[in-house]
């Protein structure tokens, strides 16, 4: 083992994986919760818990370097317990690929491709997805390297192009005494943040065990998506108001399309943000899809092939297409997010909890 | 391996080599530049729609040298929805209807009358294909007539409408345009709002007022003047040109135009106890433009203070009228003072924000007039 591990890869993925539908979707959601022109101090809030919850995965991971959840659970809690901690695990990477998944081809749908059914655009996506997820990791962190730069410029040229439609007076007053709302946006925006907890899956492949690489590494991966959510949340309300923002689907799409300049002859901007967001779907699923693989296939004892990936790609492909509309999807999200509760604060707290015990009783 | 790599990239490439087969050509798709609505309330159909296309052959170019025809065409047609106007379109027209570069839309005063402005713009906000950026024009005109006007600079009439308020910093009287976006977060702020009116004038399309629409019925209110339009930009802060005319009716005097380099309005709503009040206040550069008393002398010291004196008259004049039509003739804030009274006093705003028209009938408003003239051109003649 090599002791100069370089952490960017690392970084690039955790970013590339928290970024996902939260971008297009949360200040709709946020909007219904808190709705206050300074909404996005939720945002900010939700990442420190964020943070937080990943300190206590550290925690956790530290105890068992170069292991993967899917190997330690069953060495904490026992073989059968702690292959149905793997298999909730697995559940919810499944399901959260599926919900993302089917965002966004509902997205393609409204947006680019009206006429194609969203099989087909489900099929397309996790097919190259499961292409790319059988080359391993190693590849997986080589690709969201390749890809990372387009989707940081695709925010950049997004942000520059509509700062001049922002109206001050939508993002004012700025400080109104009701931090409660706010509080009650984190419940929300938390999970806008859900991504980090595959360093629990990562941590089999580096060996993460310094409190200050691993405070650097989730620092800045959480720091700077929590920074382009709050640029997004603050372009969103001041070009669209919070009044809007409760009735519009898809806020951040609707507001890439008011950027227009007279006379240019590139008229539609949201296209350009609707190219580079499909990107960051595809890095989170592909994310999800391994951890899902790998977990299948650590319950099982056996190695990656290709019969297990393609049973994961049909239980994520089947369950994408579940709901039946936008809004059977959208309230879906509800049991989402309970599966989200146990896998990144339950789990990693009870493994962390018996561990100490054991090491205390013997 | 390799085989099984192939297994996976095999039905990815079948999906590459579909390539382009369900594609348009530009050519073949109807782009629509405008749409004009009119209410007909007739047994057989309730709504008209005008669907101004682009004919690409009559597109002048550089090669072929003058045009044929006119570029565009427009197709009336009755119905009692708009989609299924838009579906009768093709009923009679080969090229599906693309309103992906819809330029404006221009909206009759009697279907504003007869239906709330939230019900007509919901079909048009829902679908994908419209931009939040089309502009939304009223008229008094029939629709139909107001589109087929030979435009005088542009190729189309959309266009000509649209671009007119581009003159926003020449006349006090151009308002900005009120697109899509901007209705639909009036209506979901629930505020009363206005909307730019155009008209005939001798075989032109012109810019006049404004028409107030209500809050309360999202219907028709009022009409605002051309002269009106400018006291509610001095209102609003939009003021980005145009000129103010001293007449004799104010001076006693030979008239003086006076042109507007840069203006400011802070409108500041205070609150003692429970009354509240509103300052008004206006900051604005001014140059001396056009002075019909030639016996004036510039170069003497305190020129200014008579032309400042009146000029400030003028405006303050045209600001207090605005606000007493809106006060008490309308009680509807189409000022947007509610925006003010949200960000300076949120907590009053939540208590009062149902009842804001009666609260702001009663708003005392001090209005504030500042002017300093900067010059007075190139040569002063006696």
């Amino acid at each position: 083992m090599n002791e100069k591990q370089p952490s960017l890869p690392i970084i690039i993925f955790l970013i590339s994986t928290i970024i996902g539908v939260g971008i297009v979707t949360l200040p709709r959601q946020t909007a219904l919760i808190v709705g206050q022109p300074n909404m996005w101090v939720s945002v900010i809030f939700g990442s420190i818990v964020a943070f937080l919850n990943a300190c206590l995965i550290f925690m956790l991971i530290k105890r068992f370097p170069k292991q993967t959840l899917f190997d330690f659970a069953p060495k904490v809690v026992g073989k059968w317990i702690g292959k149905l901690f793997s298999l909730i695990f697995v559940m919810y990477a499944i399901s959260i690929s599926a919900f993302i998944i089917r965002t966004m081809s509902e997205i393609v749908n409204y947006y680019l491709l009206d006429r194609t059914p969203n099989s087909v655009v489900l099929a397309v996506l996790v097919l190259s997805c499961m292409y790319l997820v059988s080359s391993g990791l190693s590849n997986i962190l080589m690709f969201f390297q390749l890809y990372f730069p387009i989707i940081i410029s695709m925010f950049i040229i997004l942000t520059i192009l509509s700062i001049k439609s922002i109206e001050v007076t939508h993002l004012r007053p700025i400080f109104v005494n009701d931090g409660l709302e706010l509080l009650k946006g984190t419940n929300t925006t938390f999970f806008s943040f859900v991504g980090y907890e595959l360093i629990m899956v990562l941590s089999g492949y580096q060996t993460f065990t310094k409190w200050r690489c691993m405070t650097k590494i989730i620092g800045i991966s959480l720091g700077s998506v929590c920074a382009i959510y709050v640029l997004f949340f603050i372009l969103n309300i001041g070009i669209l108001s919070i009044g809007e923002l409760k009735v519009i689907t898809f806020p951040t799409i609707e507001m890439a399309k008011t950027i227009e300049y007279q006379g240019f002859f590139f008229e539609r901007f949201e296209l350009l943000f609707l190219f580079g967001w499909i990107v960051t779907i595809f890095t989170t699923l592909t994310a999800y899809y391994y951890s899902a693989l790998l977990g299948v296939c650590k319950i099982i004892n056996c190695k990656r092939n290709i019969c297990l990936n393609t049973l994961v790609g049909t239980a994520i492909f089947s369950l994408a297409l579940v709901p039946s509309g936008i809004t059977e999807l959208f309230s879906s999200a509800t049991y989402l997010n309970n599966l989200s509760y146990a896998a990144l604060i339950g789990i990693p707290f009870i493994l962390l909890v018996i561990s100490f015990a054991k090491e205390k009783f013997q | 391996m390799k085989r099984k790599h192939l297994m996976v990239l095999i039905p990815l490439l079948l999906l590459n080599l579909s390539a382009c087969w369900d594609s348009d050509e530009i050519e073949d798709l109807g782009i629509i530049m405008a749409i004009g609505l009119d209410f007909l309330d007739e047994e057989s159909a309730r709504y008209s729609m005008t669907n101004q296309y682009v004919v690409p052959n009559n597109i002048p170019s550089s090669q072929t040298g003058g045009s044929v025809g006119t570029p565009y065409q427009n197709m009336t047609l009755n119905g009692d929805s708009f989609l299924s106007i838009i579906r009768q379109n093709s009923l009679e027209s080969d090229r599906p209807p693309n309103y992906t570069h819809l330029k404006s839309m221009v909206v009759s005063e009697k279907l504003l009358r007869n239906e709330p402005i939230n019900n007509i713009i919901s079909f048009f906000l829902r679908d994908h294909e419209f931009r939040r950026t089309v502009p939304v024009f009223i008229t008094r005109e029939n629709v139909e007539d107001i589109l087929s006007i030979e435009p005088t600079k542009e190729m189309f009439p959309a266009v000509q409408i649209k671009e007119l308020t581009q003159n926003i910093d020449r006349s006090l009287n151009v308002q900005d345009n009120l697109d899509f976006g901007d209705l639909s977060k009036h209506i979901s702020d629930r505020s009363s709002f206005v909307i730019p009116e155009v008209s005939i004038n001798q075989n032109r399309i012109r810019l006049t007022g404004a028409a107030i629409i209500s809050n309360l019925d999202h219907k028709i209110a009022g009409w605002l003047k051309p002269d009106e339009v400018g006291g509610l930009k001095w209102i609003k802060d939009t003021v980005q040109g145009g000129v103010v005319t001293i007449d004799e009716e104010h001076s006693g005097e030979e008239p003086v135009i006076l042109e507007i380099n840069k203006s400011n309005t802070k409108i500041e709503p205070v609150l003692k106890g429970d009354q509240l009040s509103i300052n008004l206040s206006v900051n604005a550069s001014l140059r001396l433009a056009e002075d019909w008393n030639v016996e004036r002398n510039v170069f003497k010291p305190g020129w200014d203070k008579e032309i400042k004196k009146n000029s400030e008259a003028v405006v303050k004049e045209s600001i207090e009228h605005v606000i007493s039509l809106a006060q008490k003739e309308y009680g509807l804030d189409f000022l947007e003072f509610y925006t003010w009274v949200r960000i300076q006093h949120p907590d009053y705003w939540m208590k009062h924000e149902k009842e804001w028209n009666s609260k702001f009938s009663d708003v005392p408003v001090n209005v504030d007039v500042d002017f300093t003239l900067t010059g007075y051109g190139t040569q002063d003649i006696n």
